[in-house]
């Protein structure tokens, strides 16, 4: 039975809760330091959204928003572009845009993002926006491999 | 008792045990990175071991999963629940709270990297990398929630179920 007030006899413990705090300052450290930066200043960047048709439609902005949901928000105001979302653990998780809503339990379908042709590896809220990069968002379908015979 | 009787016993410690965890979890799904599943994994596996909990994660996880639906995450569920009875297992003889509360904060702590292994052979290390950095104030929280809750709740809850083993009369 474990009873209150039993102190810390053998010092391991405590040499591994140190330790515990060194790697949580160090992983801090990392994520300040490794996280993706914007850059500053007035941005020409090109949005494309491809919907569940296939279709593209291409917006072409000027912004200084330094992550991409803050050019969602600027071009959601502007009329032509809408978006839906809801914040999960894992950031910003687009849940409709230009009123088109996927299904992911239904069918598998969600929106995607990539940045200059390549899957993006950051959520809406923490891409960064650069100057002349193009970010398109893609109704994807994801479809579960079959398992070999 | 028999053998079946214990057997039966066991089946239905199994799946309270489950049913504990799937309430917990539930409870706990609004606060992002704080639960109380490392807790009961870590006095679970004390109490009752090694084989009476890793069936019962493993329920729990497909239970997720189906709640939840299936994707990448599935299998994270299927290695870190029964790596941490594993890690448990091994620190089963220790008699002070710190080691249990270490354990949990530490278990915290590297749940996103041990998660980044599934993007690590997805994606490649470019991507698991950046995961990993980009879910770091998530593990932060999870560890130090971990820390909290263990400190807390480890020894009542674990010499609740002493007792109950106690009056019970069981042994395993």
């Amino acid at each position: 039975m474990f009873e209150r007030g039993k102190k810390m006899k053998n010092k391991k413990p405590l040499i591994w809760l140190i330790g515990l705090i060194a790697a949580a300052l160090i992983m801090f450290g990392l994520w300040k330091g490794l996280s993706p930066k914007p850059t500053e200043g007035s941005k020409s960047v090109t949005v494309e959204v491809v919907d569940d048709k296939g279709e593209t439609k291409t917006y072409k902005e000027k912004t200084d928003a330094e992550y991409l949901s803050q050019l969602m928000d600027e071009m959601k105001a502007d009329g032509d572009f809408a978006y839906e979302g809801s914040t999960s653990e894992y950031g910003l998780y687009i849940t409709s845009i230009n009123e088109i809503t996927p299904d992911y339990e239904k069918d598998g379908a969600y929106w995607s993002i990539y940045v200059n042709g390549e899957y993006g590896q950051y959520g809406a809220d923490q891409q960064p926006v650069t100057d002349g990069d193009t970010y398109r968002f893609a109704y994807e379908v994801y479809v579960p491999e079959e398992p070999q015979k | 008792m028999t053998d079946n009787g214990l057997a039966v016993r066991r089946i239905v410690y199994i799946a309270v045990m489950t049913a504990i965890m799937e309430a917990a979890k539930i409870a706990l799904n609004p606060v992002p990175n704080v639960e109380l599943i490392t807790l009961l994994v870590i006095v679970f596996t004390k109490q009752f071991g090694w084989k009476m909990t890793l069936p019962a994660v493993l329920i729990f996880a497909f239970i997720e999963c189906t709640y939840w639906g299936f994707g990448t995450w599935s299998i994270v569920y299927f290695y870190m629940w029964p790596l941490l009875v594993l890690l448990t297992h091994l620190n089963r003889n220790a008699e002070s709270i710190w080691n249990y509360t270490v354990l949990s904060a530490a278990f915290g702590l590297t749940f996103g990297a041990f998660c980044s292994v599934v993007t690590l052979i997805a994606a490649g290390l470019k991507a698991a990398f950046a995961w990993w950095i980009a879910g770091i104030p998530y593990d932060l929280v999870h560890g130090i929630s971990n820390f909290i809750i263990c400190l807390l709740l480890f020894r009542p809850l674990n010499n609740a179920l002493e007792a109950l083993k106690r009056v019970n009369g069981m042994s395993w």
